[in-house]
């Protein structure tokens, strides 16, 4: 920024330069009157400095030039940029100049704007002549700024761009030609296009230059070598450059590389047609969709199960293998897919070639293209009649199970009552006083029996989970009420271990409040059985969102248990303790994670042994919460 | 007013049978003890009712009987001009709400579950007692 301050006020500055007399003296007063900055420079030297930092115009005596001087000042005029062309006033003598001067003056004649003052000189004049020359150089400047901008716009263009003349040479190239191939812009300027690019990309290009050099705009694509001599794919165009009076002198050459694009477009190609060849393959249905639903492709299964032609498929041809009574849904859904742009989902029947309507699982997906607007969708249809039919068929073996399980443990429990009953009445008839063995004797029997009896209970519980209810699985449950009623049920242990139990407002979560209860009832069983003899059992249940789902939690400082064994404590009949330590069926926990995945949920436990256990239980929430 | 109470029982297992004489024994309740074994021998008993002389004063009933159910007896009792308004226990070892819902929707009088422990059971003693009072039946000493 300094620098270009500094250089737009030496751009205005007079460097004057008459070494002998009081000419210095004069014109400096004079052009200060004036109000134009001026330098006195009393050696050619200091000129010759003073100028290389830019100047706006020089003043100099005739008799400051002698041939060294004039040799010296050549040189500094001769480097300049092609932009400039310095004013130099060179203030003459009176009279013919001598043969020597006129030849001083010839050599410095074009390399500056030579005007020539005949002394003696009138002050306007001089002032006049000094304006003009100011002026002029101004305009030098601003050309040069303006060349120097458009230069950095093109430099950091990604595009090589290039001035070509008629004689098909580079008169200006821009920076992206040194990165491509590694020449500066001086090495390339001058030199012939076929020089630089090479013969087979200037004989692909050369019918291109010709059209251009007639007047027109061309553009084509072709290839490359870089620096590195890799082939490249590259996009070309030529404008050619016409004179006022129409006559084409050249042409501006714009050539972009296009390798990446070409790659993808291939590669994007190659996946297509891999894709395609595949989804020809799998048994499902499957086909295409523009954004706007228009179905574009189907894979050969599809035509293989309808028996129909493409053309009868296209665009919205599908609906006459659907079902008139199902269409209706089937059309508002995916119009509101296409509108919304989310995912379908969906059951329903589709016509074969057989004239069967067979259920089909039906997903689909946008396909989103790098700026998130759907660019297509892809939808499959997958038979499920056969998977219907085994659900179907599963279902019915597990109610048939559940069934007997209920039924099997309902009949045991009859001839077990019988069995503790009659021991009770025969230690009743004999009299335990006879021998005192018998007590003990019965006492065994009941234990054995009362073992039975819970194991048979929670058999029970476990196949009602699915059992008694039906299918009741779509209802909502208030987690705060399933605990109170759970807690009511275990509020005379919690008083006999005088434990605390503390707990967070509870939510609303898809499931059924009495089964929910139960696993807060065998969660909290758990964490008054398992307590730690010598502390007073402290049960806190909270909840928390997480990801869409409530996950609660009941938190114990009881005796804990090893990590490894978190997942086995939630299997059928898997326990840690034997049962005179803690007693128990095995079935709790199992009974839990049963009733939780019932209602699509998770169950899990951390802990550590002496640290206390943590249950965790995730559930959907409830769709107004 | 000094007669054994008449008490009808329906009941397929003979340990159970035994268990409600237990309970009568253990209250001191005199008694004349009518038993039939499956739901066709109870029918056939409703059904032959003909004097009241010969009407039980109680009916124990069993739910879950062999050939008739105990729903089907009660339907019987109340239906017969005799029996209609006598009252009725259900003893069952059913812990079913549907059960006892209905059962009492249908007009028992007491439901009582069949326990395992025997002094639990023998309380149907105290209930046969209670109801032969509430109803001014004989129920002895």
């Amino acid at each position: 920024m300094k620098e270009s301050a500094d250089s737009v006020e030496r751009d205005s500055v007079v460097l004057l330069h008459a070494p002998v007399g009081r000419d210095a003296k004069l014109l400096h007063d004079l052009f200060h009157r004036a109000r134009i900055h001026s330098q006195v420079c009393l050696t050619v030297e200091e000129l010759c400095r003073e100028m290389g930092h830019g100047v706006g115009a020089v003043f100099i005596t005739e008799e400051a030039l002698d041939a060294e001087s004039v040799h010296r000042l050549a040189t500094v005029l001769q480097e300049q940029g092609t932009w400039s062309d310095l004013p130099l006033v060179v203030l003459t003598v009176g009279g013919e100049p001598s043969e020597a001067s006129r030849k001083r003056l010839a050599r410095l004649e074009p390399l500056g704007d030579l005007t020539l003052l005949e002394r003696p000189l009138r002050s306007d004049t001089i002032v006049s002549a000094a304006r003009t020359a100011l002026r002029a150089r101004a305009k030098q400047y601003e050309v040069r700024r303006r060349d120097a901008e458009l230069q950095l716009v093109t430099d950091n263009v990604p595009v090589l761009i290039s001035y070509i003349d008629r004689a098909q040479v580079y008169r200006r190239v821009n920076q992206t030609y040194t990165r491509w191939f590694g020449l500066r812009p001086e090495q390339l300027v001058g030199r012939t296009i076929k020089s630089v690019v090479g013969e087979p990309h200037y004989t692909a290009a050369q019918p291109f230059i010709a059209r251009a050099l007639d007047g027109e705009h061309v553009s084509f694509e072709s290839q490359l070598w870089d620096k590195d001599g890799k082939l490249r794919d590259v996009a070309v165009s030529y404008a050619p450059d016409r004179s006022a009076d129409g006559d084409v002198r050249g042409l501006v050459s714009l050539v972009q590389d296009i390798t990446e694009r070409n790659n993808n477009e291939r590669a994007l190609r190659d996946s297509e047609r891999q894709f395609r060849s595949l989804a020809d393959t799998i048994p499902n249905l499957a086909w295409m969709a523009a954004a706007d639903g228009h179905i574009f492709w189907y894979n050969r299964r599809w035509y293989e199960y309808t028996g129909r032609t493409p053309e009868e498929m296209a665009g919205w041809g599908w609906q006459s293998v659907h079902d008139p009574q199902v269409l209706p849904e089937v059309l508002d859904r995916w119009r509101e897919s296409i509108a919304t742009g989310k995912p379908f989902e969906m059951v329903f029947p589709l016509r074969g070639s057989d004239g069967v309507f067979r259920p089909f699982l039906t997903r689909i997906v946008p396909v989103r293209d790098s700026s998130g607007t759907v660019a297509r969708w892809f939808g499959t249809n997958t038979d499920i009649d056969e998977q219907k039919r085994i659900e179907d068929a599963l279902r019915q073996a597990n109610r048939n199970l559940e069934e007997f399980a209920y039924v099997a443990s309902h009949d045991l429990q009859e001839p077990l009552r019988m069995v503790n009953v009659y021991s009770q009445l025969l230690l009743k008839r004999i009299g335990p006083e006879t021998n005192p063995q018998l007590q003990q004797y019965a006492d065994y029997i009941r234990t054995g029996i009362r073992r039975i009896e819970e194991l048979i209970r929670d058999l029970l519980t476990y196949s009602r989970v699915t059992h008694a209810n039906g299918d009741s699985v779509a209802g909502y449950a208030d987690l705060g009420s399933a605990l109170r009623q759970a807690l009511i049920r275990v509020d005379a242990r919690v008083q006999e271990n005088q434990a605390e139990v503390s707990f967070d407002p509870l939510p609303t979560v898809s499931g059924d409040e009495g089964q929910l209860s139960h696993v807060f009832q065998n969660l909290l069983s758990n964490a008054l059985k398992y307590r730690k003899r010598e502390e007073t059992p402290r049960i806190h249940i909270t909840a928390e969102r997480r990801d869409g789902e409530w996950v609660v939690s009941v938190r114990d400082n009881g005796i804990g248990f090893e990590p490894e064994q978190a997942e086995r404590i939630f299997g059928l009949f898997k326990r840690l303790h034997r049962d005179e330590e803690y007693p128990g069926t095995g079935l709790g926990l199992a009974i839990c994670k049963h009733i939780v995945e019932r209602y699509r949920g998770r169950i899990w436990a951390e802990s550590q042994p002496g640290a206390g256990s943590t249950f965790f239980v995730s559930l959907p929430g409830a769709p107004c919460d | 007013m000094t007669r054994p109470l008449r008490i009808f029982l329906a009941e397929d297992n003979p340990g159970d049978v035994e268990l409600v004489r237990e309970s009568l024994r253990e209250h001191h309740i005199e008694h004349t003890l009518s038993v039939a074994r499956d739901g066709r021998e109870a029918k056939r008993f409703i059904q032959g009712i003909e004097e009241d002389a010969s009407c039980p004063d109680l009916f124990l009933l069993d739910l879950n009987l062999p050939k008739a159910d105990g729903y089907e007896l009660m339907d019987l009792l109340r239906a017969h001009p005799l029996c209609a308004n006598k009252p009725v226990i259900v003893v069952t070892s059913s812990d079913a709400k549907k059960d006892r819902d209905r059962a009492a929707q249908m007009g028992a009088a007491r439901y009582f579950r069949k326990s395992s422990e025997l002094i639990e059971f023998l309380q149907l003693g105290l209930l046969i007692r209670e109801l032969a009072e509430e109803n001014g039946l004989p129920v002895g000493a």
